[in-house]
C-alpha cells in the first residue's frame, strides 16, 4: 500500500515536470579530446523545478558536459540553451556553480573570496555573512582560504553557489572531500534547497543519494547518454518479493500462483526472488497463499530495485 | 572597464607579493637615483674634470630636461618588478584555477583576459608617473632647467616600454602558466636572450635589422643610452620613428594574441 503510494506519487510528480519548461535544452553535445571521444552527440533536456541527477563512472563526460555548460570547456558541436536562449556570460551569473574542486584565490580570506564572487556575478548588497552562517563558515570568515581543511574549502566553495540566491545550481561530486557530518549538511541543504524550488543539477556518485533527491536522471557511458528522464521511468521495475522457507520445492512450485507473478530467480543465499508486475505486490495475499498450500514461510521481504543495480547494469 | 578594473583591485589589493614587488620598485627607483644623484654631485664638487666626464657620459644629467632621459634610462632596468607582478598575477589564476571559476561566475572570457591587459596598462602607466614624479624631485634639487618637448618625449617613450616589458610579461605568464618557470625565462630573455637574439641576426644581415625586431631591444632603443647608440650607429642607421611604429606593432600583438588564445582554449 504504502509502495503504491509512493509510485503514484512519483507518477503525479512525473506529470508535473513534463509540463515545466525546460532550463536547460543541451543539444547534440560533441566534444573531443584529440581521439578521445569525450561526449557523442548528447542531448539533455533538464526541466525548471527538477533535481537532475547526472550519473556515469569516471570518464563517462559528465564533468565535461558541466564545464560546457560553463563555458570553461569548448564543445566541439552542438549547444546549450539557457531558459531558452544561448548561454551567455550573463545568464551563468544566475548560475550557482560548484564544479569538482573549490577554485579560491589561497591568499585572499574566505569574506574577500566572496566578495570577488559577488562582485563578478554583479550581485547589490550580497548577504555575504549569511551565506556563510549557512555553510558554518562564518567564524572563520576572515581567515585565508590556505588554512583550510579540504571539507571547508568544500563548504565555502557551497556557499559561492548561495550567493544571490540563485534559480539553477549545479554541483559536481558537492560532498566530495566532506567527513560524514559535512556530507549530511550539505545533503540536507541540497534537500532544502529543492524544497524551495531550485534547479539542481547535481553529477555525483552517491546513487542512493540520487534515488533519494532526484526528480530527473541522466546515465552517461563513454560519452554516450544510455538514458534519461524522471527517476520513475527509469526505475520503473517489477516488484520483487524475497522468500524462503523450510519446504523450498514446494515453495517453488507455489510462487507461479501468486497474482501477476512473471518470473523467479534462486538468490545466492538461497532464497527465491519472485518477480511480479510493478505495483501489484500483496504481502498479506503471498503469505495467506503459502498458508494454504502447507508452507510456513522464514523469509518474507519486499525488495526494490535500487538505482545501483539499474546503473550498474546499464553501465557493466 | 571600471567593473573588470574594480574586480582585479579585489585581487590584488590584500596579495603581499604585489605590494612588496611594487614597493620594491618605488624604493629601488629613488634609491638608485639618489646614489646616482649623489655621485654626479659628488664628481662636480671634486673638481676631477675626467671623473665629471665619464659622469656625464655614463650617468647623463640630472638638470631638466636631461634628468627625464636619464631617469627613464635607469628606472628601464626595474622594469621587470612590475613584469614579475603581472607574471604572479598571471600564474596564480592557473595555479590556483580562480580563471575558471571566474568565467563560471560570469566573467565573458574577454573581459577576463581584458583585465588582465588593462591592469597591464595601468601598472605602465603607474611606472611612468613614478619615473617622473622621481625627474621632478632630482631635477628641481640639482637647480634650474628649461622645459623642452624632449621631456615629454621622453616620458611616452619610457611608457611604451613599460607597455612592452609588461605586456610580454602577461603573454609570459599565459604561455607558460606557471610562476618560477615564467619569471625565470623572463629574466634571463631580458637580460640576456633578447639581446643576443638581436645581435646574432644583425651580425647576419650586417644591419640594425636585429634590434628592431626584438621587443625588448627595440623598446630599450628607444631610451638609448650613450653606449648602446654609438653601439648601434657602428651596425647602421637606427631610426626612432620606425622602432615606435614596432613597438606599438608587438603592443597590439601582446593584447590580440592573448585574447584569441584564452577564447579558444579549455580552461
Amino acid at each position: 500500500m504504502l509502495k503504491k503510494l509512493k509510485t503514484d506519487n512519483r507518477i503525479f510528480e512525473d506529470n508535473i515536470l513534463k509540463t515545466m519548461s525546460t532550463v536547460f535544452k543541451i543539444q547534440q553535445l560533441t566534444k573531443f579530446y584529440g581521439p578521445i571521444h569525450a561526449l557523442n552527440n548528447v542531448s539533455i533536456d533538464i526541466p525548471k523545478g527538477s533535481i537532475f541527477g547526472l550519473l556515469g563512472p569516471n570518464g563517462s563526460g559528465k564533468t565535461t558536459m558541466l564545464g560546457i555548460i560553463m563555458n570553461i570547456t569548448i564543445a566541439t558541436s552542438g549547444t546549450v540553451l539557457f531558459n531558452d536562449t544561448p548561454l551567455t556570460a550573463d545568464g551563468r551569473k544566475k548560475i550557482g556553480t560548484l564544479l569538482e574542486t573549490p577554485n579560491f584565490y589561497h591568499y585572499l580570506s574566505a569574506y574577500d573570496n566572496l566578495k570577488i564572487t559577488a562582485t563578478i556575478k554583479g550581485i547589490k548588497n550580497p548577504d555575504i555573512d549569511g551565506v556563510l552562517k549557512q555553510v558554518n563558515l562564518y567564524e572563520r570568515r576572515f581567515s585565508k582560504f590556505q588554512t583550510f581543511s579540504l571539507g571547508m574549502k568544500q563548504r565555502l566553495a557551497i556557499a559561492t553557489c548561495l550567493l544571490g540566491d540563485p534559480e539553477v545550481m549545479i554541483f559536481d561530486e558537492p560532498t566530495n572531500g566532506l567527513d560524514p557530518v559535512g556530507i549530511n549538511e550539505i545533503r540536507n541543504l541540497i534537500k532544502s534547497l529543492a524544497k524551495n524550488g531550485k534547479t539542481i543539477v547535481m553529477a555525483s556518485h552517491l546513487l542512493d543519494e540520487v534515488e533519494k533527491v532526484c526528480t530527473h536522471v541522466a546515465i552517461l557511458k563513454k560519452g554516450n547518454l544510455l538514458v534519461q528522464g524522471g527517476i520513475n521511468q527509469i526505475m520503473n521495475q517489477d516488484d520483487m518479493i524475497e522468500l524462503n522457507a523450510s519446504n523450498h520445492d514446494l515453495l517453488l512450485e507455489t510462487v507461479r500462483q501468486i497474482p501477476h507473478y512473471i518470473k523467479h530467480e534462486i538468490t545466492d543465499n538461497g532464497n527465491i526472488m519472485v518477480y511480479v508486475k510493478q505495483g501489484t505486490v500483496d504481502t498479506e495475499g503471498i503469505n495467506q497463499l503459502c498458508f494454504k498450500n502447507g508452507i510456513v514461510l522464514n523469509t518474507l521481504s519486499l525488495k526494490t530495485e535500487s538505482l545501483e543495480n539499474i546503473f550498474i547494469g546499464l553501465t557493466s | 572597464m571600471g567593473h573588470l578594473l574594480y574586480i582585479e583591485w579585489l585581487k590584488i589589493k590584500n596579495y603581499r607579493t604585489f605590494w612588496i614587488l611594487f614597493t620594491l620598485f618605488v624604493i629601488s627607483m629613488f634609491g638608485i637615483c639618489s646614489l646616482w644623484w649623489y655621485f654626479d654631485v659628488y664628481t662636480k664638487e671634486s673638481g676631477d674634470m675626467a671623473m665629471q666626464a665619464a659622469g656625464s657620459f655614463i650617468f647623463g644629467s640630472f638638470r631638466f630636461p636631461g634628468v627625464f632621459n636619464t631617469l627613464t634610462q635607469i628606472s628601464s632596468w626595474l622594469l621587470y618588478f612590475p613584469g614579475f607582478i603581472i607574471i604572479f598575477l598571471t600564474t596564480n589564476e592557473y595555479t590556483y584555477r580562480t580563471h575558471r571559476q571566474n568565467i563560471i561566475d560570469g566573467i565573458d572570457r574577454k573581459d577576463f583576459i581584458k583585465a588582465k591587459i588593462l591592469l597591464a596598462f595601468i601598472l605602465a602607466l603607474l611606472c611612468t608617473l613614478i619615473v617622473s614624479i622621481c625627474a621632478v624631485i632630482f631635477g628641481l634639487m640639482s637647480g634650474s632647467g628649461y622645459y623642452t618637448n624632449d621631456i615629454l618625449i621622453s616620458v611616452f617613450y619610457f611608457f611604451i616600454q613599460s607597455c612592452i616589458y609588461i605586456l610580454f610579461a602577461l603573454f609570459l605568464g599565459l604561455l607558460v602558466r606557471r610562476s618560477a618557470l615564467a619569471i625565470g625565462i623572463y629574466f634571463i630573455y631580458g637580460i640576456l636572450l633578447d639581446y643576443l637574439i638581436a645581435m646574432t641576426i644583425s651580425k647576419y644581415t650586417n644591419s640594425t635589422i636585429g634590434f628592431y625586431l626584438m621587443p625588448l631591444q627595440v623598446s630599450d632603443q628607444l631610451l638609448p643610452n650613450k653606449i648602446s647608440s654609438k653601439f648601434l650607429e657602428m651596425l647602421g642607421d637606427f631610426k626612432t620613428s620606425i622602432a615606435l611604429i614596432i613597438c606599438i606593432a608587438w603592443i597590439v600583438f601582446y593584447c590580440v594574441f592573448p585574447v584569441r588564445k584564452f577564447q579558444k582554449e579549455d580552461l
